[in-house]
């Protein structure tokens, strides 16, 4: 394996470590398809920041002008999301699908109009939307272990806290713990992981990194601590082997490799989980009921 | 621009956006009253995978195959969701996310193998923002487009999104009680054999039929835009099932044309060379009139709220001044009030208002001395404190409140109209003030 | 408006006084003018017919809903400078039980606030908790999956973690309902446990029938307060007659009309 592949490989395991932590707790507090709307959003911030960054003296290119710009857009997109809901006329389904569309509507607008100034450097933005396919640099790979890392130990100072707020949170409030700000807090995590992922996985599939190892990971324990722990191993593997396989078989990239890894894995947790696998619950005389609501 | 270049370049496209809109919102509608719309957007993006396939196998993009390919991916998306739902115990969102974010990373990753490797041409881009800046409608040389050979060289796209609005209004149309049904009482269209579930089933296949059939036109991510901001939108301006679904197409169709042209037109104006993506545009479009539906809503309008709540603030605020003047001159014994006691802070909006009305309804005036009630406003301030002292009775007779604590609530109350006054026959109020006797008949 | 001191006429060490308390559901008036001083060291029973606004006078005296008009005290102080002393249990629906936690680590969560931020769970604080579901008389639980668990032991688990708060006031919204008869005995002892402790406990309670044997005092609710005291003065027929007799006509439409003006409708 060669040394690019290694740093690739190594950024795409703890972006998987911090997408199954902080997905389970997205889950678990019902925001994970609100990933989708982030993901999607962070399309016109992107590409805004391509445009505006010139006339700003910075470079149009550079890895941070498009995070932040991808960060604005997302920061949007749950601000319309938030104010769609407050009016009381849509429901969360709907909210997150007007966002998602509008957003990447307006982005894909934007693109076009950048692909018409021919500014010579606008040839990677649309690895933005599928993830890389050539080589990761080493920067963005120490870049986005950095980051994922500082993600996933804020999930560990606050264990307790995210744990109290998702299971039970008018408790929470009455113990006095700030239900808002947690709930920010989360969000902001949230996002820095889809803006931190969208650079590896493209903007697309961002939103399958938060879901699909969150959701595996509950077939394997019953305890908060594991299913966490679970999360957080089949988000690396994935990570791992989708890198690993981009980079050995030929035009596969990275993002949809990834993706399906853990797919695969998902699949294998749901039949072999030892806490609510099928073959598991099966085996001990478990009754398939219907699934909670 | 001349007719046959219009005819040629811009007509096709814009007909079949216009036509994608009209069928996405038709479902969309259905999708928002059943709170499904997710589920739109699981299966724009699950489609995927069987178009690639349809592609692969025929090595063309010939709508049928296509068609077939993407419907019956989007079918066993919609089997795969039920399953991973039902076997794994997820609940619908999560199973939604892992089924359709699987089968799109799948759908990629197909694309990216094919690519350069057909003799036709599918890229990851036609897929994602839709051709329609590619739609020609090329009568054959020396032909003119009304001629029979003309018309017979219509794009295929056209072809597949009108059939598509066709089919789908047909449906509606002829389920439209199941639907209706399944919509507000699950319960209910069991029990009476409306068969939701297969309503539900016909929706799902409905819905994959017509992003597929928009897929080259708007996208299969843009197609999202047009199965719910559309309907939407009609959400915010009518409370009528009929009017929803005839408001969701002709906002969907007035936002396809309206963005196409923009899309072609504007970079003009603007300086820019060329056309920018028609679809992007149209979906922004569709967002703008979401934007405009929820300020301007008449009734459900946040404009149309606040308009509301400074007019009934306003209202609550003239009559308490009224109801005050009163008082002052209940105990002072004089019409005017040379010293007006404390008010209480309300915002600007609403004393300026509320001003304004009590000088336009001429109950009250301002005298060199301080003001001093009118005829009309006498007779509307002893309604109010009639009103205001016979709850203060009932509270303490009927509900057993202490005298001293129905001022605040009575204040609450006495803005309501007469005809709720609780009926007593009492003189006298909790602190012994008289109670005005009822001016109107 | 009204212009005198709030708490002049409550009895200043008194657990919860609640002053005038006027709450709305989506506009619409659910609670008038509610005036309640609880007593000391006492097991009091909330009772009123559905909708009368039981678990929303708890939600609004714990700052979970908003008032429309009104204050709460606890022992004459505000609920922010209290909030260690008072306790909650919530309705049993509220919670999604299907979250992946055991017992054990439930009642745990009773003790997070003497933790604060960032510190973990302790040994000390598992020992506590162990105590607590000892109490309620499933130790053995403890490490069960709360999906598992039958909902007698889900509200035991509720009740052990409000014990390991160790609160001196304690509001459970609706502990004995749907139980089994084992859990409502567990339930009970510790509830009078407590109150031998000098602590007070205010409970919804649905079953009318055993308000005198399981409760000292009562405060009755419908949409107002219609009695307050103990068992005896406040719960009798005639009481219960006005409580549960429906709702005063004038008063309903008068909410719903309220309601309407709100939104916008003619009332």
């Amino acid at each position: 394996m060669g040394y690019n592949t290694a740093v690739v490989a190594a950024g795409c395991v703890l972006l998987g470590v911090a997408c199954g932590i902080i997905g389970c707790f997205a889950s678990l507090r019902k925001r994970a398809v609100l990933a989708d709307a982030l993901g999607h959003a962070t399309l016109p911030g992107i590409a805004a920041a391509y445009l505006v960054a010139p006339s700003l003296g910075l470079a149009s290119r550079s890895t941070p002008v498009l995070f932040v710009g991808a960060a604005a857009g997302a920061g949007l997109g749950a601000v319309a999301v938030g104010l769609l809901l407050r009016t009381g006329r849509l429901r969360a389904d709907a909210a997150v699908s007007a966002v998602l569309s509008v957003f990447f509507g307006a982005g894909v607008l934007l693109l076009s109009i950048i692909q018409r100034l021919d500014r010579g450097d606008q040839g990677g933005l649309s690895h933005l939307l599928l993830g890389q396919t050539a080589a990761m640099s080493r920067s963005d790979a120490v870049t986005i272990g950095v980051l994922a890392l500082a993600a996933t130990s804020v999930v560990g100072l606050l264990f307790k806290e995210f744990r109290s707020l998702c299971f039970d949170t008018d408790f929470a409030a009455v113990q006095g713990w700030p239900v808002r700000f947690l709930d920010f807090v989360l969000m902001f995590l949230i996002t820095l992981v889809v803006v931190v992922g969208l650079q590896a996985v493209g903007l697309l599939l961002v939103v399958a990194l938060l879901v699909i190892p969150a959701a595996s990971a509950r077939f394997w324990s019953n305890r908060l601590g594991w299913v966490l722990m679970a999360g957080a191993v089949i988000g690396g593997v994935s990570g791992l082997a989708g890198a690993m396989g981009s980079a050995s078989i030929d035009r596969v990239p990275i993002g949809g490799a990834i993706v399906l890894c853990s797919a695969g894995l998902f699949v294998l947790s749901m039949v072999a989980g030892p806490a609510r696998g099928l073959i598991p619950m099966w085996s001990r005389g478990k009754h398939l009921g219907s699934p909670p609501r | 621009m001349t007719l046959p270049t219009f005819l040629t370049l811009d007509f096709a496209p814009m007909a079949t956006a216009a036509f994608c809109a009209a069928t996405c919102a038709m479902l969309g509608s259905w999708l928002l009253l059943r709170r499904m719309s997710l589920l739109g957007d699981a299966i724009s993006h699950s489609v995927l995978p069987g178009l690639v396939a349809a592609f692969v196998v025929t090595q063309s993009r010939s709508p049928l195959p296509m068609f077939l390919g993407g419907a019956t991916a989007g079918v066993v998306a919609a089997a795969l969701i039920e399953l991973v739902r039902r076997a794994g115990k997820l609940d619908s969102g999560t199973a939604m996310g892992v089924v359709f974010s699987a089968s799109f990373a799948l759908g990629l990753v197909m694309i990216r193998r094919v690519e350069g490797t057909m003799s036709a041409d599918l890229d990851a881009d036609c897929v994602l923002y839709g051709e329609l800046s590619r739609i020609l409608w090329q009568p054959p040389a020396g032909t003119t487009h009304l001629s029979v050979a003309g018309i017979g060289s219509i794009p295929r796209e056209f072809i597949a999104a009108g059939t598509g609005t066709l089919v789908t209004f047909a449906a509606i149309v002829a389920l439209r009680k199941e639907l209706t049904a399944a919509a507000f009482d699950h319960a209910f269209a069991v029990t009476t054999g409306l068969r939701p579930g297969l309503v539900s089933t016909v929706l799902v296949v409905l819905v994959a039929a017509s992003v597929v059939s928009s897929f080259e036109a708007v996208g299969s991510i843009l197609v999202i835009a047009l199965l719910v901001c559309p309907a939407a939108a009609a959400r915010f301006l009518t409370d009528r099932l009929g009017v929803q679904l005839v408001l969701s197409v002709v906002i969907g169709v007035a936002c396809a044309v309206l963005g196409y042209i923009l899309a072609a037109a504007a970079p003009e104006i603007v300086g820019l060379p060329g056309a920018v993506s028609p679809s992007g545009s149209i979906a922004v479009c569709t967002g703008g009139a979401l934007v405009l539906a929820i300020l301007a809503g008449p009734r459900h309008g946040v404009i149309a709220r606040g308009w509301r709540w400074l007019d009934l603030a306003s209202r609550v605020a003239a009559e308490d001044r009224l109801a005050r003047l009163y008082r002052e001159s209940e105990s002072t014994g004089s019409r005017v009030v040379e010293r007006e006691r404390f008010e209480p802070r309300v915002s600007a909006w609403v004393a300026f208002v509320s001003a304004w009305k009590l000088r336009r309804q001429g109950l009250i005036e301002n005298t060199s001395k301080g003001p001093q009630l009118t005829g009309s406003g006498l007779v509307r301030a002893a309604e109010l404190v009639r009103a205001h002292r016979l709850w203060e009775s009932y509270l303490v007779e009927n509900v057993g409140l202490r005298p001293d604590h129905v001022h605040d609530t009575a204040m609450r109350l006495e803005h309501l109209p007469p005809r709720l006054e609780p009926e007593l026959s009492a003189e006298l109020d909790p602190h012994n003030r008289p109670i005005p006797p009822r001016t109107s008949p | 408006m009204s212009q005198r001191p709030v708490f002049a006429e409550h009895a200043p060490g008194s657990p919860l006084s609640v002053h005038s308390l006027t709450v709305a559901y989506d506009h619409r008036p659910v609670l008038w003018d509610v005036e309640y001083d609880a007593p000391n060291a006492s097991l009091v029973a909330i009772v009123g017919p559905n909708g009368a606004g039981k678990s929303t006078l708890m939600k609004a005296a714990l700052a979970l809903v908003p008032l429309a008009a009104g204050e709460v005290r606890f022992w004459g102080k505000p609920f922010k400078e209290v909030r260690d002393r008072v306790a909650y249990v919530p309705q049993r629906e509220s919670v999604e039980w299907d979250f992946p936690i055991s017992a054990l680590d439930v009642v745990a969560m009773g003790t997070y606030r003497r933790l604060g931020w960032f510190r973990r769970v302790g040994a000390k604080e598992r020992a506590l908790s162990m105590r607590c579901l000892d109490r309620l008389g499933i130790a053995d639980l403890g490490s069960r999956q709360i999906s598992e668990l039958s909902g007698g032991q889900q509200q035991r688990v509720f009740l052990a973690r409000a014990l390991a708060q160790d609160a001196e006031l304690y509001l459970m919204d609706e502990p004995l309902t749907g139980v089994d008869a084992a859990t409502e005995e567990s339930i009970i002892r510790v509830l009078r446990d407590l109150r031998s402790q000098g602590r007070t406990v205010l409970a919804v309670h649905h079953d009318l029938s055993t308000v005198p044997a399981y409760f000292d005092h009562v405060l009755m609710i419908n949409g107002r307060v219609v009695s307050a005291g103990t068992v005896q003065q406040a719960f009798t027929p005639e009481t219960l007659r006005t409580t549960y007799a429906g709702r005063l006509t004038p008063m309903e439409r008068a909410a719903h009309a309220l309601s309407r003006m709100a939104k916008g409708s003619t009332p």
